[in-house]
């Protein structure tokens, strides 16, 4: 997904997050973010999505998420999420989303309780 | 007006508000908008949403805020989706703060129910508070 100020605008509505970082480009210009940048949790939706996509609605039920948001995605970015399961826990699962240099910009683990075993 | 929440504002273990919405038909559209309609996305869509209202919910408590104010680290736990037309009723706790290499964090949890008090919701956030 490549994610636009219009996208950005969007969200700030769907969350009442109108934090000047997000949707002032003039404020943004003047801080160490040096633009705009999205809301972490709009890109946390594409782990959703991953996840629903991939274990179907049940899998959701009782998750457990835990995630640092590391860099901030800027105006007009491209992400990709993904995620991997663990070896040893076969409910758990590293997540992440990744810039379009493949740099993560989210990364973290979820718990799927009802997620089907391999 | 009410008083700007600085860092000094935070007490750890203090309920600062309550807050209380449906989940509007105009919400799940804008989620939409952003991230499609298909089918197969349905739960990622609720499970969006209930991560809207969490936020809805602190953004709501908590104001006004200073500006710039940035989101490092959330912990969630999703115990039930949200279900269309739900009234979700959230409580904003702040959980502790710390002053860390200059920079001010603030810990906050957001806990939502929903019909009949079924649990949905629990999100920890960790924030760097800009004043």
């Amino acid at each position: 997904m490549t994610v636009t100020q219009a996208d950005i605008d969007i969200y700030a509505e769907l969350t009442n997050d109108f934090n000047p970082l997000h949707v002032d480009s003039e404020f943004a210009a003047g801080t160490p973010m040096g633009s705009t940048i999205a809301h972490g949790t709009l890109s946390l939706n594409l782990i959703w999505q991953s996840l629903a996509r991939t274990f179907g609605a049940a899998a959701l039920q009782g998750i457990t998420l835990d995630i640092r948001f590391l860099k901030p995605l800027y105006a007009n970015g491209a992400i990709t999420a993904g995620g991997q399961r663990d070896a040893q826990d076969p409910r758990r699962f590293e997540v992440w989303v990744n810039g379009a240099d493949g740099a993560p910009l989210i990364a973290g683990h979820a718990r799927l309780p009802h997620a089907p075993l391999p | 007006m009410t008083r700007l929440y600085t860092y000094e504002t935070f007490a750890p273990g203090a309920v600062l508000g309550h807050w209380e919405e449906p989940l509007d038909p105009r919400l799940a559209a804008a989620w939409e908008r952003l991230f499609g309609t298909r089918t197969s996305d349905q739960p990622a869509r609720q499970a969006g949403l209930a991560v809207a209202l969490m936020m809805r919910a602190y953004l709501n408590v908590v104001t006004p805020r200073p500006p710039g104010n940035i989101h490092a680290h959330q912990a969630l736990v999703l115990d039930n989706l949200p279900r269309a037309g739900e009234i979700v009723r959230s409580r904003v706790r702040c959980l502790d703060k710390e002053v860390r290499r200059e920079r001010r964090y603030i810990h906050l949890e957001v806990s939502g129910t929903g019909e009949h008090d079924r649990p949905l919701y629990t999100g920890q956030m960790r924030l760097i508070w800009g004043a």
